[in-house]
């Protein structure tokens, strides 16, 4: 079948279809694009300029500091040998070949009377034998630190109610060490105080801490201690961040439940939601959310931050249930002009009765202009 | 080809690129935003362009798989009930008959499958040819009069069109 042949009377339909397809390009659009291209444009060759500089200079610092480094290695030594030695040239004699050379006994003067080896870089063997003293020292040192941190767990395991930064306090351990310390046991395969380790990880905790603790929580049967001591150490923002650094997809779940749970971090849950690669995983534990939470949320919708105004409506837009449907409807219709974020958690939501109303705000002046706003709000924001 | 030509060629083509994309969404802030979409990927794509092709088509390519993406995470909103609240691609005398007409041929036209629409917008809207339609969607020139034909069957069967008589019934 010859394609062409058979859609020649296909003209008039052509010519109907190009009529209804004919549109009116805005020059103020077109104006747009092209200031936008400009700009982007702009951007784009100014970030690549400073990519190169940033790159030029990066190859000179570590230019500068290999040659540095070389220079100080080489360190700088008397011209003239002789003067330590204190012996004059040895000048050669008419004596036979095989005669050594009169040596003659080294003359100590006020200029070389001080250290012998004064400017020579230290031989090899003397750099070992110095670090090895050093080391026997600080291990000795490190034993009784070790010794001190093993008595203080011994004594929390035995009575959990103690005070454990009292313990430290009295064990006489400063607080950063005390957590190399407990890090190091944390880390044996076979350490039978991990809970008592993780309550004073709680208390002298850094953001050093957050890798072992989370390698900790992979085992389920830690994971809730576990959690709640990362959160005590780092905080809600540090266990938002820590489950971006896990590939564990349970032990994310457990970190997005724990942070939706309360009123108080629910800010850093919105900062994963914000995430738009995490956004879809994060959502899922949003399914079924207690009234507290739903309040605090719906009141996010009024943040003075828009990406916190986004995030919650996302979560909204996800949770089920007539509650939040009714919630936001009764916002946005007691209030058209509530923000935009508002209506797009209820464009976003699933069910009867968002569908209806959205139906029945298609039809309302005073309710259209903002849900027309939000459909191209959320166009922007999903792509 | 220099950075400089591509940028100028781009503010070049921008109406013909919003104009497509005005015919593939049928929404003119959405179809801004698809063009603004596909200036972002230019910027990143540009040494892809050897001067092979028109850059027309090149361009118009970019612009279609923007809109594929689109639609593809669209799946989320709800859809538009049949009056459109959203701009019209036809003008202000749709009241009339030849309007209705026009609106009904608008409405076959986005019912149509995918691949279909994007051949119909691309050789009847923009007048392309054959070959510059396949290059833009990627597909072989027999694939473009297939889908062509299945394109205006489709869209004279939506509008009552009878091919022996024609006239709308």
């Amino acid at each position: 079948m010859n394609p062409n042949k058979s859609d020649a009377h296909f003209d008039e339909l052509d010519q109907q279809i190009r009529a209804a397809l004919q549109v009116d390009v805005s020059p103020l659009q077109i104006k747009r694009l092209e200031t936008f291209w400009r700009d982007k444009s702009l951007a784009d060759r100014r970030q690549k300029i400073f990519r190169r500089f940033a790159a030029m200079a990066a190859m000179i610092l570590i230019v500068l500091a290999a040659s540095h480094k070389l220079w100080s290695t080489h360190a700088v030594t008397p011209s003239d040998p002789n003067q330590i030695a204190g012996a004059a040239p040895a000048t050669p004699t008419s004596q036979p070949k095989d005669a050594f050379p009169e040596s003659r006994p080294i003359q100590l003067t006020a200029e070389n009377a001080h250290s012998m080896s004064h400017g020579r870089p230290a031989t090899a063997y003397e750099q070992i034998m110095f670090s090895a003293r050093s080391r026997q020292r600080k291990m000795v040192q490190r034993n009784a630190a070790f010794n001190a941190i093993d008595n203080v767990v011994e004594r929390l395991a035995g009575d959990p109610n103690t005070d454990p930064r009292q313990l430290l306090a009295s064990a006489g351990i400063a607080l950063p060490n005390a957590e190399q310390f407990l890090l190091r046991r944390l880390n044996r395969p076979d350490e039978p105080r991990r809970e008592t380790v993780l309550q004073l990880l709680a208390v002298c905790g850094t953001p050093q801490s957050t890798a072992a603790i989370l390698q900790l929580s992979r085992d389920p049967a830690m994971r809730e201690q576990a959690l709640r001591t990362l959160e005590q150490t780092v905080g809600s923002a540090g266990l938002a961040r820590a489950a971006t650094q896990t590939n564990d997809a349970g032990l994310r779940t457990a970190i997005y439940r724990r942070l939706l749970a309360n009123a108080t971090s629910l800010d850093a849950y919105l900062s994963l939601v914000q995430n738009d690669f995490l956004r879809d995983e994060v959502l899922v534990v949003a399914d079924e959310l207690p009234r507290p939470i739903i309040d605090a949320l719906l009141q996010r919708l009024n943040a003075d931050k828009q990406s916190t105004r986004l995030a919650a409506a996302f979560v909204l837009g996800h949770a089920n249930g007539p509650i939040v449907t009714k919630s936001l409807i009764d916002l946005v219709s007691e209030n058209p002009a509530s923000p935009t974020e508002a209506w797009l958690a209820l464009i976003a939501r699933r069910g009867q009765q968002a569908d209806q109303f959205l139906t029945y705000a298609t039809r309302q002046p005073r309710l259209l202009g903002h849900f027309n706003r939000a459909r191209v709000y959320w166009s922007q924001t999903i792509h | 080809m220099d950075r400089s030509t591509v940028e100028r060629l781009v503010v070049e083509h921008l109406p013909k690129a919003l104009r497509f994309a005005q015919r593939l969404t049928g929404d003119a802030y959405i179809a801004e935003e698809v063009v603004q979409e596909s200036l972002l990927r230019v910027l990143r794509r540009w040494r892809s362009y050897r001067g092979d092709a028109a850059f027309d088509t090149w361009f118009l390519a970019i612009v279609v798989n923007v809109d594929r993406d689109r639609r593809r995470q669209r799946h989320q909103l709800l859809p538009l009930p049949p009056e459109d609240i959203t701009a019209k691609t036809a003008g202000p005398d749709d009241h009339a008959a030849a309007g209705e007409l026009q609106t009904a041929l608008r409405c076959a036209i986005d019912r149509l499958p995918d691949r279909q629409r994007e051949v119909a917008l691309l050789s009847i809207g923009e007048g392309l040819a054959t070959h510059e339609v396949a290059k833009i969607l990627d597909i072989s020139d027999a694939n473009v009069h297939t889908c062509l034909h299945l394109a205006r069957k489709r869209i004279a069967k939506a509008i009552g069109l009878d091919h022996a008589n024609r006239e709308p019934t």
